[in-house]
């Protein structure tokens, strides 16, 4: 939008400018906390998916904290994943793009001497919806899942978007309380913002003097 | 900025008009991922308390593991309710902390219930901690790591323990990405609150 010029406004053309996804300013203004009851759902806000009761969007939007045990042996196949998926974005941004994400991080942690793999993720799909993109990504782009090192990740992945879901929905620990600065607010909104800050600042640039 | 009107480019008028803050470009264009190794930093570098853990993408963070004491889950998902309470009642509540995002969870995979508290923010690892420290003795109101085992009894005139309880729990990720890498919250609200205000004034236009 910013980066257009703006149609001008004779008195005769009724034509009106359309604004389009503007959120209004209470729903990010104000920095939020929730807390969510135990396993993840408000009672009387449950609804249905295709694959159970959809966890809710929160302050902090969609997401998920799955944690799986990693296969004896199998940690170093976790860190060369890392380096792959490293390289695969540098050689192309976009490659995650249809998983909606803002941010993602896989940590390995260990408890009683045994590696678990956590999966932190906030995006702005549902979660179903991420686990069946998920599938969809690795059967085009070849990239090997890091969760091949996971126990109980099943063979099919790259092939059955359910099978995804299932291990996702069985291996996610819901949190019991999320907190934005920005609540609600999407990936596009924020690239879209920052993009017509960028643009603004830009033009005020061009209209300073030598 | 937006909210100004803008100043007049006319020849005799020499003053120029100050931008600040300005993203470069390619710092939060291009969605970035970095691979990080074991120890959760490249090279040592030594900050008041151990070596610093660098920025990433997805900004500085941590993702903190420990043992709940027994019995003391319920009182864990009551402070939920708390925090939440307390940032509706004033929304600027944790704003010294410079977050993105929070989240605390409880998990149980065979070895007792644990908690994990996730967190995206603007300041250093230590900063964090410092100022979570000063803000709750400002406040008053207690932390929900009081339920959890190891947590130093002396931790609100004792900030280096609290710090080496979170670095001793601290499970650094071995991947790392964001989708507009390394734009602070500030920036976020402020880009935000620009296309508002610019929202706002194609409105009045038609």
């Amino acid at each position: 939008m910013a980066t257009r010029p703006l149609p001008r406004e004779p008195r005769g053309d009724q034509k009106k400018t359309k604004i389009v996804e503007r959120r209004k300013a209470e729903d990010w203004t104000k920095p939020q906390a929730m807390a969510i009851p135990k396993g993840g759902y408000f009672a009387d806000k449950i609804e249905q998916g295709r694959y159970g009761p959809i966890f809710p969007q929160t302050p902090a939007c969609y997401g998920f904290s799955v944690v799986a045990k990693v296969i004896p042996g199998r940690e170093e196949h976790l860190y060369n994943h890392a380096k792959v998926i490293e390289k695969a974005i540098a050689d192309d941004p976009t490659t995650l793009a249809i998983l909606k994400a803002h941010y993602l991080r896989w940590v390995i942690f260990s408890i009683k001497g045994e590696s678990y793999m956590m999966y932190q993720g906030i995006f702005d799909t549902d979660f179903d919806k991420y686990c069946e993109d998920a599938s969809f990504l690795f059967g085009k782009t070849g990239i090997i899942s890091a969760f091949e090192a996971l126990e109980w990740w099943p063979a099919d992945y790259a092939t059955n978007p359910s099978s995804i879901v299932k291990f996702f929905r069985e291996h996610h620990f819901p949190s019991f309380l999320e907190y934005s600065e920005h609540p609600y607010v999407s990936c596009e909104q924020v690239r879209k913002a920052l993009t017509l800050k960028a643009s603004f600042s830009s033009m005020l640039d061009q209209m300073q003097e030598e | 900025m937006a909210k100004q009107p803008l100043a007049k480019a006319s020849s005799d008028n020499p003053k120029k008009l100050q931008i600040v803050e300005r993203p470069t470009t390619s710092d939060w264009m291009k969605p970035s991922a970095v691979a990080l190794p074991k120890e959760g930093y490249f090279t040592v570098e030594k900050g008041r308390y151990g070596p610093v853990f660098p920025r990433t993408p997805a900004n500085y963070g941590f993702s903190v593991v420990a043992k709940v004491k027994p019995g003391r889950e319920q009182a864990m998902r009551d402070y939920g309710k708390n925090i939440e309470a307390a940032v509706k009642a004033d929304s600027a509540v944790l704003a010294p902390l410079k977050l993105h995002y929070l989240r605390w969870i409880l998990f149980d995979v065979g070895s007792g219930l644990h908690f994990m508290y996730q967190g995206i923010f603007d300041t250093d690892f230590d900063k964090y901690l410092e100022d979570a420290v000063a803000l709750f003795n400002k406040t008053g109101i207690t932390t929900v790591f009081t339920n959890l085992e190891g947590w130093p009894q002396d931790w609100r005139t004792n900030v280096p323990k609290v710090i080496k309880f979170f670095r001793d729990h601290q499970c650094p990720s071995f991947l790392e990405y964001g989708e507009y890498p390394y734009v602070s919250a500030d920036e976020v609200k402020k880009a935000l609150t620009l296309k508002d205000a610019f929202s706002n004034m194609l409105d009045q236009m038609q």
